[in-house]
């Protein structure tokens, strides 16, 4: 008789434990102070599918230095997490070197995750990575065609590229086409590092008639924003940046993927995730949104005609 | 199959109670379960074309807007209005991603996306239908087909933005899904089916979702209820669906709870059975256990103190009554049986129960002991077959006479063996009884006599032997009881006594010895006792030994001998022996006397002859001298031999007695002799003319022995004999002395004789060398031992007592003193006593010559008389004066005169004690008779 009491409380105390809602531990890596944006996204989409009470962060923001990330690995084991959110290629690249244990990783702000070597390909990682591309190769012809269209006097556009980066033939080649058609001329500028583009910034003079800068999506203009902004600057010619972010420093125009919003979407792809998804079934997705943003103040400063449409059609316009 | 009242009880409470209240829960919950689907399907119907309208409305719409600003862009006819509003529709529009217008041939005349650069007069795919959907940067795009001029304008929409605002919620408990045409899933408000590999049958889906498991995501399996419905115009499914653990949360609430009361009402009715049967079933099952008990045997049973006061306590009542009654009845029989078992199995004769077929029924454990067997090897066997081995009835057996008489009968003596029954059985005599028992058993008693037969046959033997024996030997054998009366005397004791009838009480002279017995109850043995029989005095040997049983005095055992004659008989014997030994002493003295005296004779006769010519008169006395001092030495060694000489001991260096000796002894002859002495040897304390008369002997002995190239090796050194040690000495220190020649040996059939006196080897010896050795050895507390190997060699070991170094200095000291003191001494005025006229007057001549005055007397008064009336300055007393006073009464006469007198004992008794202990007795020295000159002059030096 004893027993079968006993029986019956421990099942009783038994369905109390497992009815408990599991607690999500999702590791946190931040390149930099920008890219809290996507991690607000990101918390704030998990917040809305209605993850808010079963949800553990571990934020780290590296701020660039990433020789943390092993530790910050070691501290992810240590504490048994599920889901690693982290943000930029270098970043991500570092994950998939150092890490030991298959934890899915969601990537933020990777500009070419097959070309950079993350994944295997957009509808399979083949990995434990999956998340939103950045499309930033995808997007250069789209961004032509925009800088055009607002700067319609272009007829060069000056494009920094490092010789050395092994997707500069795709680069040239996605431009290719819609130069053509946008009657503009590209001229390349070849620099390997931040002296050559000074020497570049330096001694070339553009016309304002019918220049304008491109930055491509390589890490080396990326990195020597300032010098392209001087440049822009000096010649009283447009710049067409990269990411809308540059946009805070200088630069005229920018259509790329908003970081919070890329954040955002990646919640439904954790989502998946939590109900058992493997991440190499689960396709790396587009940005849903992309974001015009236009710099008037800089417009205005560099005294440039532009097309006044844009204004209307811009997400965001800084004045 | 048994089934207890508890069981009983149990079952018809489950039967009344929860078996009804499960078969009503679950009607009511299947009733419940059945209203609930019918309002939830009402309820997804209702979401569903909710939701479905909304859909088509959002299209509807969008396509709307966009044809209202086509509408526009026809009215202006502006090209780049139209580019604009492309532009515009991209940039603003949160579903629309794409806009193209192509011709009828599907080239691209110009197109917007949000992603992509259009190239105009790019080849764009026209579609069949105005909606059809898309797939396109990973993302479902519906595109909606719509005529423009004489165009067809392409608006392409994301289904994901879509959806995502229509079904923003996705915590609602309904599940929304969107396949397309082909089963392929689209959109899941919920899961992530949107995976590209996933496809479903839309056929089927209903059957999918709703009655088989769907593992979106290959882990989990949910059960929904759903309902689907077509969109005709979109060719798109829309579905929604609920988790039933959801739809019927509270017809499980109440099938959980329902179950819980069930659970309760278990308990409970496990409960009110328990109580039920402890009330009811406990009494009852506790009188079946006690019926149990009872029919194995077990009546200690505990009876509760308390009984209810209904029917089942009356029961009780009366069953307790009934047992404890039986209880009794059975230990009363129980007792009577163990009783009779134990009486039975102590018997120690054997004891057979058979019934009328001879089959054994019951058998004793003595019987089962001595067939060695176990109880269940016999019981049920003929018991012929079992006793006798046999295949019919036994030949003595009297059970078919018990049968008809019905009495017992009783066989006595049987002889088994002479009945040809077991010739090797140990059971040889038996008594045998045969009673009857129970209706139609026997009881068959055996009492086996073998061993009483065989103690008996025992017994008749010893008897006959005894007897035999006492009539047979010589000796005269009485046994008397305590009382002294005669039971047994043999025919030699008759014949010893003269006996011609045997008196009742013993004998007179065994009397007093049979009270010594009695009392000491010891035996005593009497060597010799002389009887008078018929007035003739015979000599018995006898022994009385008591005769106890168990301690205790039951007689006495006279054994006695006649042995008058025998000891006759030895008293002869002895005679003969003693004259034979003097007779051979004689012998050898004479022998050696007389060649001595030839020798004496034949150099005095010389001297005659020599008279005028000195030297050789002197070389012939001194030969005589020499020959008399042999016959001196030989009386010596029977002096030794008789053991009545004492020993005069000092402190001596025994190598210095061995040189002497042995070469002495060896001057002359081819024998090599080599000295090993161990250089601190002990001194010892020994009569140095003894010592040199064992080496003298034992190097005459070797002399004897060596025929050719005669080696004597002589070896002494210190020993430490100990108490384990085997040698017959006293542990000390002693001086090992090894004797050891290469001469012819000695025969072992006669080594352990050669230390006899008279036993000689040689034709001419006297036999008294080597026993005179051992005698001097032994007189020295020494021993002496022999090995020899016949023809090699003999060698001699001798122990003598060693005395310590110090001892020897402190001597040696005192002899220097008294020399130096006896060199000082010049003319002295002596007294000499001696009966021997002669002898008086050689002595008193020779003192003279020394210078000395001389007194003579022939007796002690005379000494005493001289030395009263002179002043005498040393006394030489002879100790035996024949007819006189001797030197022993003298010297006290003269101790009483003068306390200082200086007296020196002069005899030709060495062994006297006088001489060996001359101070106790008062003198200063002793000379031994005969002495020379020289040793005179030497001793008269000292004082």
């Amino acid at each position: 008789m004893k027993k079968y009491f006993f029986i019956f409380l421990l099942c009783l105390l038994s369905s109390s434990v497992f009815s408990q809602n599991k607690i999500y531990k999702i590791g946190v890596i931040i390149y930099g102070d920008p890219f809290l944006k996507s991690f607000e996204g990101f918390r704030d989409g998990l917040n809305k599918i209605g993850y808010s009470k079963n949800i553990k962060f571990y934020l780290y923001n590296i701020k660039t230095d990433l020789k943390k990330i092993p530790k910050i690995l070691n501290e992810f084991y240590q504490n048994k997490i599920d889901l690693i959110f982290a943000t930029t290629t270098p970043v991500n690249l570092a994950i998939k070197k150092l890490i030991k244990r298959k934890i899915p990783v969601i990537f933020n702000e990777v500009a070419d995750p097959v070309g950079c070597g993350l994944v295997k390909s957009l509808e399979s990682s083949g990995n434990n990575f999956t998340g939103v591309t950045h499309a930033a190769i995808e997007l250069l012809p789209k961004r032509l065609e925009i800088f055009k269209d607002m700067f319609p006097y272009i007829k060069n556009c000056y494009v920094f590229i490092n010789p050395l980066e092994e997707f500069l033939n795709t680069q040239l080649k996605y431009l290719k086409t819609p130069a053509k058609f946008l009657n503009i001329k590209i001229q390349p500028l070849y620099a390997t590092n931040r002296k050559g583009i000074e020497y570049i910034v330096k001694n070339l003079s553009l016309n304002p008639k019918s220049d304008g800068i491109f930055m491509s999506a390589s890490a080396l203009p990326m990195a020597n924003v300032d010098l392209l902004i001087k440049f822009s600057r000096r010649n009283k010619v447009p710049l067409m940046v990269i990411d809308n972010i540059v946009l805070k420093q200088g630069g005229c125009v920018g259509y790329s993927p908003d970081f919070y919003s890329v954040g955002f979407q990646s919640s439904y792809i954790a989502d998946k995730i939590f109900k058992g998804a493997l991440p190499e079934n689960i396709p790396i997705e587009y940005p849903e949104k992309i974001q015009l943003t236009i710099n008037l103040k800089e417009i205005k400063k560099l005294n440039l005609k532009f097309n006044k449409n844009y204004l209307i059609y811009a997400d965001k316009v800084i004045k | 199959m048994k089934i207890s009242i508890y069981k009983k009880i149990l079952i018809g409470f489950i039967i009344v109670s929860i078996i009804p209240l499960i078969i009503g829960i679950f009607l009511l919950s299947s009733y419940f379960k059945t209203e609930r689907t019918k309002e939830l399907l009402n309820i997804l119907n209702t979401k569903l074309t909710f939701r479905k309208n909304s859909f088509i409305e959002i299209i509807h719409h969008e396509e709307r807007d966009i044809k209202n600003l086509i509408s526009i862009s026809k009215i202006s006819k502006n090209k780049e209005y139209l580019n604009n509003l492309l532009k515009l529709i991209i940039f603003k529009s949160k579903l629309i991603k794409e806009i193209d217008i192509i011709d009828k041939n599907g080239k691209l005349i110009k197109g917007e996306s949000y992603i992509d650069f259009k190239i105009p007069g790019q080849k764009t795919n026209i579609p069949s239908s105005k909606y059809s959907i898309e797939f396109l940067h990973n993302l479902y795009f519906l595109t909606i087909k719509t005529d423009f001029y004489d165009n067809i304008l392409l608006l392409k929409i994301s289904l994901k933005d879509v959806f995502e605002n229509m079904f923003q919620e996705r915590k609602s408990i309904f599940k929304y899904f969107i396949a397309d045409k082909d089963g392929r899933l689209i959109f899941h408000s919920n899961y992530a089916y949107v995976l590209l590999k996933n496809k479903i049958n839309v056929n089927k889906l209903n059957n999918i979702l709703e009655h088989s498991l769907i593992s979106p995501c290959n882990k989990k399996t949910i059960y929904y209820i759903s309902v689907i419905s077509k969109i005709k115009d979109f060719n798109l499914f829309f579905g929604v669906s609920i988790e039933k653990k959801i739809a019927y949360k509270q017809i499980y609430s109440l099938l959980t709870k329902g179950s819980f009361v069930i659970f309760i009402i278990c308990i409970l009715s496990i409960i009110i059975s328990l109580i039920l049967s402890r009330a009811l079933a406990n009494p009852i099952n506790n009188l079946v256990r006690i019926t149990k008990n009872i029919k194995k045997g077990i009546f200690n049973i505990k009876f509760p103190k308390k009984y209810p006061n209904d029917e089942i306590g009356e029961l009780y009542i009366n069953f307790e009554l009934m047992v404890k009654t039986v209880t009794n009845l059975i230990k009363e029989k129980q007792l009577k049986i163990n009783k009779l078992n134990a009486l039975f199995n102590t018997i120690n004769d054997s004891i057979y129960v058979i019934n009328s077929n001879y089959e054994i029924v019951l058998i004793n454990i003595n019987e089962l002991a001595y067939l060695n067997k176990e109880l269940s090897e016999v019981i049920g066997k003929k018991c012929y077959e079992v006793f006798a081995n046999r295949n019919t009835i036994c030949p003595f057996c009297g059970i078919e006479k018990v049968k008809i008489n019905k009495n017992p009968i009783f066989y006595n003596n049987i002889n088994l063996v002479e009945k040809e029954f077991r010739k090797e059985c140990k059971r040889k005599y038996v008594n045998m009884a045969f009673y009857p028992f129970e209706e139609d058993e026997f009881l068959i008693y055996i009492k086996d006599l073998t061993q009483i037969y065989n103690i008996l046959n025992q017994i008749e033997l010893e008897r006959e032997k005894l007897y035999v024996t006492l009539h047979a030997i010589g000796d005269g054998v009485i046994v008397v009881n305590k009382n002294k009366k005669i039971i047994l005397i043999n025919e030699a004791a008759k014949k010893i006594l003269k006996l011609k009838t045997v008196p009742e009480n013993i004998f007179s002279f065994f009397e007093e010895l049979l009270d010594t017995v009695f009392i000491e109850k010891k035996q005593i043995d009497i060597k010799e006792t002389n009887i008078e029989i018929d007035g003739k005095i015979i000599t018995i040997e006898n022994s009385i030994a008591p005769i106890l049983i168990k301690g205790k005095l039951e007689g006495a055992v006279i054994v006695f001998r006649d042995i008058t004659e025998k000891k006759k008989y030895q008293q002869e014997i002895l005679k003969k022996e003693k004259l034979e030994a003097v007779g051979m002493l004689a012998a050898g003295i004479a022998h050696d006397f007389n060649n001595i005296l030839t020798a004496a004779l034949g150099n005095i006769s010389l001297c005659e002859l020599y008279v005028n010519d000195k030297s050789k008169l002197i070389e012939k006395l001194k030969a005589t001298e020499e020959s008399l001092f042999k016959a001196k030495s030989l009386t010596e060694k029977l002096l030794t031999f008789s053991k009545g000489g004492y020993l005069i001991k000092e402190t001596n260096d025994i190598r210095k007695i061995i040189k002497e000796s042995v070469n002495f002894i060896l001057s002359g002859k081819n024998i090599k002799v080599e000295y090993k002495f161990q250089e601190d040897l002990w001194p010892v304390n020994v009569d140095a003319s003894q010592l040199t008369q064992v080496f003298h002997n034992l190097t005459l002995n070797s002399i004897e022995a060596i025929e050719k190239d005669g080696k004597i090796e002589i070896s002494a050194q210190n020993k430490v004999i100990s108490e384990d040690s085997n040698l017959p000495l006293k542990p000390g220190n002693y001086i090992e002395i090894i004797f050891k020649d290469n001469g012819k040996g000695i025969p072992v059939n006669i080594l352990n004789k050669i230390f006899d006196p008279f036993f000689s080897t040689k034709k001419d010896g006297s036999g008294l060398g080597l026993s005179t050795v051992y005698s001097i050895i032994k007189k020295h507390d020494g021993y002496i031992k022999v090995n020899s190997v016949y023809g090699k060699g003999t060698i001699f070991f001798i122990y003598l007592p060693a005395e310590s170094n110090e001892t020897l200095l402190l001597k040696k000291k005192s002899s220097t003193q008294k020399k130096e003191i006896s060199k000082e001494t010049t003319k002295k005025r002596i007294l000499f006593m001696d009966d021997n006229d002669e002898l008086r007057e050689a002595v008193k001549e020779l003192l003279e010559l020394l210078g000395h005055e001389v007194f003579t007397a022939k007796k002690g008064e005379e000494a005493i008389e001289i030395y009263k009336n002179n002043k005498i300055d040393l006394v030489i007393l002879d100790l035996t004066i024949i007819g006189g006073m001797g030197g022993r009464d003298t010297i006290k006469e003269l101790l009483k005169i003068d306390k200082k007198v200086k007296a020196i004992v002069s005899s030709g008794y060495s062994d006297d004690d006088v001489i060996a202990n001359y101070k106790k007795y008062g003198f200063v020295d002793k000379i031994e008779k005969p002495y020379t000159l020289t040793k005179l002059k030497k001793l008269l030096e000292k004082f």
